[in-house]
């Protein structure tokens, strides 16, 4: 909960005024355009920034307080892994910094480097792995020990698009279990696949909340993702409709089409179809933070 | 906390273990000197006569001459080249290991961006300080102490086999026993605060020269043959570190800011 909390680093104010009640068992994604002030908002949440007017509270207890952290998983924007220790060191460090000790522990530790595509390596030194493998063991560690609050800082960030469809299914599962998430993205897709409320930071204060599609209007613009089996006249003339201009080097084509409100989408993709194409996805283009909020 | 402090302490030391650049430092090198001084002063030692004229002490520095008029010349010598101007050189070591390790603790998880998920964890600056500074203290005065065993062990046979009885006194044992673990909080203590304001481990190694400053002029005192280190100086020495170990500790838990930890 935050009660007319405000943050100043240095001479900048980064947060002024916030007042909100974080829902439980939901997913809130913080949304905002770069230096609206979400990073700060999660760490002042996690006690590394300590608010400078007002309070925040986490369950009941004041943020920066010990058991507040023993509520909260938190992934920081960089995973900020141990490097030089093994994936099994670094999760069994975060557990007993959390008083969580015991063959109980290390089985569940197993487990969630298992779920998260890292069993095997449980001895490897993470300095070895890919990007997307840190990302993923930062997961595995922030989620160890089910807290009942997470805060995830971009958490898709240098994932693959499976490793990104695992991230998002653990965080809607969490949900489900009834822990609180509260995430920031920059990516809209994601952001209302996995949103049950979303809260937009503008210039360090809330410019509104609640359903992604109540706050914002991503679909001034569509991404759409096409199969496209062979380069025909037919299909070149199905792009042309939409102005766009099939790429010779690629069979699966991406393209941004923008249409004038989403009620047009359907009547978009069975041009297309009708036209020979075949829409494998279609996503929200970029968010426009500008307009947005009611 | 103990556990927590406990658990930061052997992660500490497990990324020190991993690093080879660490563990030269800390351990090879000490080592090495402990081997090479004594050998190297025993071959120089092999030049010296067994009688003096007393003009020829006229020219010596004090604590030497005295050494030389109450013990002889062969074992004044050996007492003061074994016992009196070496003994600087084991103050150097835990300092010099805990300026590499300590900035590696402190402002190298503020490189590797590891420190924010530390600071997020349930438990206090105090709980991470004690952790991060049980780490880099109980490596550097374990260093020293097996560098100094290793050294007593040569100089004791090299100087049976001149004849001459040499064993540590009072003032290394003080030394060993109090002043390195001291010297070596109260440097964690300087550390903490260098890397909290620092960007880097490497920025912070070099601003944490300034701990060798003062050790410094011990080692000028004794090989000038002006100073020689004794028990009582020890005890006051420890003090000394220890008082600037607790200040400096109380003030950085009180006045320094999470975010310092991390930005």
């Amino acid at each position: 909960m935050l009660r007319d909390l405000s943050v100043t680093l240095g001479s900048n104010d980064v947060l002024s005024d916030l007042n909100y009640v974080f829902p439980g068992s939901t997913v809130t994604v913080v949304l905002g355009p770069n230096g609206a002030g979400k990073t700060t908002l999660l760490r002042t949440l996690i006690g590394v920034i300590r608010p400078g007017k007002g309070e925040a509270f986490v369950m009941d207890h004041p943020v920066g307080s010990s058991v507040a952290k023993s509520k909260i998983g938190y992934l920081a924007e960089v995973p900020g892994l141990y490097e030089r220790l093994s994936a099994m060191d670094n999760i069994l460090f975060h557990a007993r910094m959390r008083g969580l000790q015991g063959e109980g522990f290390k089985e569940e530790a197993n487990g969630l480097l298992k779920k998260y595509g890292l069993g095997g390596f449980e001895k490897t030194a993470v300095h070895k792995f890919s990007k997307g493998m840190k990302q993923r063991l930062a997961l595995a560690r922030t989620t160890f020990g089910k807290p009942p609050i997470l805060l995830l800082d971009e958490p898709t960030s240098g994932l693959d698009p499976d490793g990104s469809e695992l991230v998002i299914r653990s965080i809607r599962d969490a949900a489900r279990e009834g822990a609180s998430v509260i995430m920031t993205t920059h990516n809209a897709y994601l952001a209302r696949r996995v949103s049950d409320a979303v809260f937009l930071l503008k210039g360090g204060r809330v410019a509104s909340s609640g359903a992604f599609d109540d706050v914002l209007r991503p679909f001034d613009s569509v991404r759409v993702k096409l199969l496209v089996p062979a380069q025909t006249s037919k299909i070149r003339d199905a792009l042309a409709k939409f102005n766009l201009k099939l790429d010779d080097t690629r069979e699966v084509g991406e393209f941004l089409v923008t249409v004038s409100g989403k009620a047009d989408i359907p009547s978009m993709i069975k041009a297309m179809i009708d036209g020979g194409l075949q829409p494998v996805t279609v996503e929200p283009g970029e968010i426009s933070y500008e307009g947005g909020g009611k | 906390m103990l556990d927590q402090a406990l658990a930061i302490a052997i992660k500490d030391i497990k990324e020190y273990f991993a690093s080879r650049t660490l563990i030269l430092t800390v351990f090879i090198l000490p080592i090495m000197m402990a081997l090479a001084v004594p050998s190297l002063v025993s071959l120089f030692l092999g030049t010296v006569p067994s009688s003096l004229a007393i003009g020829d002490t006229r020219f010596m520095p004090p604590v030497l001459s005295q050494a030389v008029a109450a013990l002889g010349p062969r074992s004044g010598i050996y007492w003061y080249l074994f016992t009196v101007v070496t003994l600087p050189l084991f103050l150097l070591m835990p300092t010099a290991s805990v300026i590499v390790l300590a900035s590696d603790s402190f402002a190298g998880e503020k490189e590797r961006k590891t420190a924010e998920g530390l600071v997020a964890e349930p438990v206090s600056l105090q709980t991470i300080f004690v952790g991060k500074t049980l780490a880099p203290v109980s490596l550097a005065v374990l260093s020293t102490w097996l560098s100094a065993t290793i050294y007593w062990a040569l100089v004791s046979t090299y100087s049976t086999q001149a004849g001459v009885e040499l064993l540590p006194n009072a003032a290394w044992f003080s030394a060993l026993a109090l002043v390195v673990p001291c010297l070596s909080l109260a440097s964690v203590a300087v550390i903490s605060w260098i890397s909290s304001l620092s960007k880097g481990f490497k920025e912070a190694q070099q601003m944490a020269g300034v701990l060798l400053i003062p050790l410094v002029a011990i080692v000028l005192g004794t090989a000038t043959g002006n100073f020689a280190s004794t028990l009582a100086f020890n005890l006051e020495l420890s003090g000394a570190y220890l008082v600037a170990f607790v200040i400096g500790v109380y003030l950085w838990a009180r006045l320094i800011e999470p975010r310092r930890l991390v930005e």
